[in-house]
């Protein structure tokens, strides 16, 4: 087992064997940037962003002493985000994302604060179908495998593949159609 | 004659450019720091968390042993009026956390529950402490009108803050429970606390 991997499992061995807030501070704290950021991308809200992390550790947690560490614990964590973002979106009526031009989004929103290049990719990613958006971001951001997609997302390796294809596609669209300009001239008049 | 675009659209790889931008976006984001206390009240509320002792009893064994005897030699004095000493009348302490309330520092979570804790255990040494309860995150406003009864759970958003715990203390006068609650270290975190005498019904 790697040293991460290790690593992971001495703190999930220690929350479970306490239960004890501390010892989850410790877990959240290195497991959680990782899992945002993926949430971050896969919910493209905020406050959705949000509810799903608190969710998928509720959910975690109360499988965690079932967990046989067939796969390392962020992939677990992962696979428990999307099954809880798919849920969420069944109940909302599969809506698309929020906007990523929100007003409501945070000033100090990690999103805005790179450079232009990144948030028009941040923002085309966004922009994504749904199916298309996982794929994409467990394969090319997240770096896992057809078949490891397939495992995730319940799907055939083939049918992650030419997801992948049609994600990219679209993807690229976006990031080279030009900018639209606002109805009216500069005041939107 | 291939057209370029056409081509690069319907290329299943990644170009470099692609391969390089995808590359340069942050694996890692860091969440909002209220965040975390909200996954724990969460996970406590589900019963997936053994809960430390309530925060204003205390850190250590030994706290929470002079908080017992204290208690117990504060009920053994009473009259008939339970808790509150022959001399003086209870009051109830309402904590708010406002816009501005300053947490406890995510590398030391536990700072408030000593804060806490520590005024409890001088304010009993001289009598004064009588209880007191953290409340939840989370709860609801119930209006009743003439169309019926209203159920608000948009409790957080109150533009007078949120109760996040209340204190009862024996005092001797309205001036010794001003000065009790004065001391609480709430205020000192840019908290507010709302002290109100007890008018028992009997």
């Amino acid at each position: 087992m790697d040293p991460a991997s290790q690593d992971d499992r001495s703190l999930v061995d220690a929350f479970l064997k306490t239960r004890s807030e501390r010892a989850f501070r410790t877990l959240y704290r290195r497991c959680t940037p990782r899992l945002y950021a993926f949430a971050r991308r896969l919910a493209g809200d905020e406050q959705e962003t949000d509810e799903l992390v608190q969710e998928t550790w509720v959910r975690a947690v109360d499988s965690l002493p079932r967990f046989r560490w067939q796969s390392t614990l962020r992939t677990w964590l992962i696979g428990i985000a999307i099954n809880c973002y798919r849920q969420s979106t069944r109940r909302r009526g599969n809506l698309q994302l929020v906007d990523s031009d929100d007003p409501l989004m945070r000033a100090d929103d990690p999103v805005l604060h790179a450079t232009a290049e990144h948030v028009d990719l941040e923002r085309a990613i966004a922009k994504l179908p749904n199916g298309y958006r996982q794929v994409l971001l467990l394969h090319d951001v997240e770096g896992y495998t057809h078949q490891e997609i397939g495992d995730l997302l319940g799907i055939d390796p083939g049918t992650s593949k030419s997801q992948l294809f049609r994600a990219r596609r679209a993807m690229r669209a976006m990031l080279t159609e030009p900018p639209t300009r606002k109805a009216g001239g500069e005041n939107g008049l | 004659m291939i057209d370029e675009n056409e081509n690069n659209h319907n290329n299943t790889e990644l170009t470099v450019e692609e391969r390089r931008r995808l590359d340069a976006l942050s694996r890692e984001m860091t969440p909002p720091p209220e965040l975390e206390d909200q996954t724990i009240q969460t996970l406590a509320r589900s019963g997936l968390l053994a809960r430390r002792p309530r925060w204003w009893v205390g850190m250590s064994a030994l706290v929470a042993s002079v908080l017992i005897f204290l208690t117990g030699f504060t009920l053994g004095a009473q009259t008939d009026r339970s808790g509150v000493a022959p001399s003086g009348r209870q009051y109830v302490l309402f904590l708010y956390e406002e816009a501005g309330f300053e947490k406890a520092p995510p590398d030391d979570p536990d700072q408030r529950v000593r804060e806490y804790g520590q005024w409890v255990t001088e304010i009993g040494e001289t009598g004064h402490f009588a209880g007191g309860e953290r409340l939840a995150d989370y709860g609801w406003v119930l209006v009743g009108s003439d169309d019926g009864i209203g159920v608000d759970q948009r409790l957080l958003e109150a533009p007078e803050g949120v109760v996040s715990g209340y204190f009862l203390i024996n005092a001797a006068s309205d001036d010794d429970a001003l000065a009790i609650a004065e001391s609480h270290p709430h205020l000192r975190r840019g908290g507010r606390i709302a002290l109100r005498a007890i008018d028992p019904i009997s």
